[in-house]
């Protein structure tokens, strides 16, 4: 044989195929990363908002403070958070008290928000 | 007679494989440490949100932290790495049953394993067992608004996990309060 022969196409498709989904593979583990730490800042902002609002439902109605932020101490674990706090007049006895944590998860342009609300009244509520 | 290789020729198809095996067997080692380093990831996270919903959704029906109760012989106290609650017994459709009551402790064996043993009344719709809730615990400890158990309305519960991934250490922290609604 004067020519060495080429590579055939079905032999070029099986080797681009082939080294295709492996770096594939290789993506999705690399990105089921970035998803771990997403959904962990999350479980952490998810604590952060259920401590405050117990904390504000056990204070009662009186001891309700006015909308800003709230300190914890877990917060400083979630990149670049911040907390507020909104309490507004739900009708003359109730207030409608919306806790959130915001965070900047690393490698993402939008920021992430975990929020919860309650409705807190002048008489009753947690003993 | 077919022609032989030549050296140059044979050269090249050394390089050629060596180059892809280096290059499978490192495609091989990322795939593998960033896996095993997600699945411990997954394990220490996922088991601290674990605790601290097992605690709530027992707590929260709690009526009262004991100090001291026996679950099948084995006495069990609450201190700041243990938690004994009472919880007013339901029946299928989550109505309290007056005057009988599920037990439910969280406890640490050894340093690293938590678990949650309960023992429900017969008549209650709770499964009395002992269930794992973490292999990674690094520090569980519980605090009370009252060194009286009798007078605890509040348990905080802060909840460290940890877990070794090669020389990598991987870590969460957690801490909330659980006020009992039937204290």
């Amino acid at each position: 044989m004067k020519f060495a022969r080429g590579f055939s196409l079905i032999e070029v498709m099986l080797a681009i195929l082939t080294v295709g989904v492996m770096l594939l593979m290789l993506q999705a583990v690399i990105h089921s990363g970035a998803l771990l730490k997403t959904s962990k800042n999350k479980g952490i902002a998810l604590s952060i908002v259920r401590n405050e609002l117990e904390s504000l439902r056990a204070g009662g109605y009186a001891n309700l403070p006015v909308s800003g932020t709230f300190a914890n101490s877990l917060i400083d674990s979630l990149p670049s958070a911040t907390t507020t706090l909104v309490v507004s007049a739900h009708n003359a006895k109730t207030k409608l008290v919306t806790v959130s944590v915001i965070w900047q998860d690393p490698n993402t342009a939008a920021s992430s928000t975990v929020s919860l609300s309650t409705l807190i009244t002048e008489t009753g509520g947690l003993p | 007679m077919k022609r032989a290789f030549t050296l140059i020729e044979s050269l090249i198809v050394v390089a050629i494989s060596v180059s892809v095996m280096i290059t499978i067997a490192l495609l091989i080692y990322s795939f593998n440490k960033t896996s095993g380093y997600g699945q411990m990831f997954a394990q220490s996270s996922g088991s601290a949100s674990a605790i601290l919903r097992e605690v709530e959704s027992l707590a929260f029906p709690a009526d009262a932290v004991l100090a001291t109760h026996t679950f099948a012989g084995a006495t069990y106290t609450s201190t700041s790495t243990s938690l004994v609650l009472e919880i007013p017994s339901i029946n299928g459709s989550g109505n309290v049953i007056a005057n009988i009551y599920d037990y439910a402790v969280f406890y640490v064996v050894g340093t690293t394993t938590a678990y949650r043993l309960l023992e429900a009344h017969p008549f209650s719709h709770r499964t009395s067992g002992t269930k794992q809730l973490s292999s990674t615990v690094n520090a569980l400890t519980f605090s009370y608004n009252d060194a009286d158990f009798t007078k605890v309305s509040t348990v905080t519960v802060d909840i460290q996990t940890q877990a070794l991934v090669r020389e990598d250490i991987v870590s969460d922290h957690r801490r909330e309060q659980i006020r009992l609604r039937n204290y």
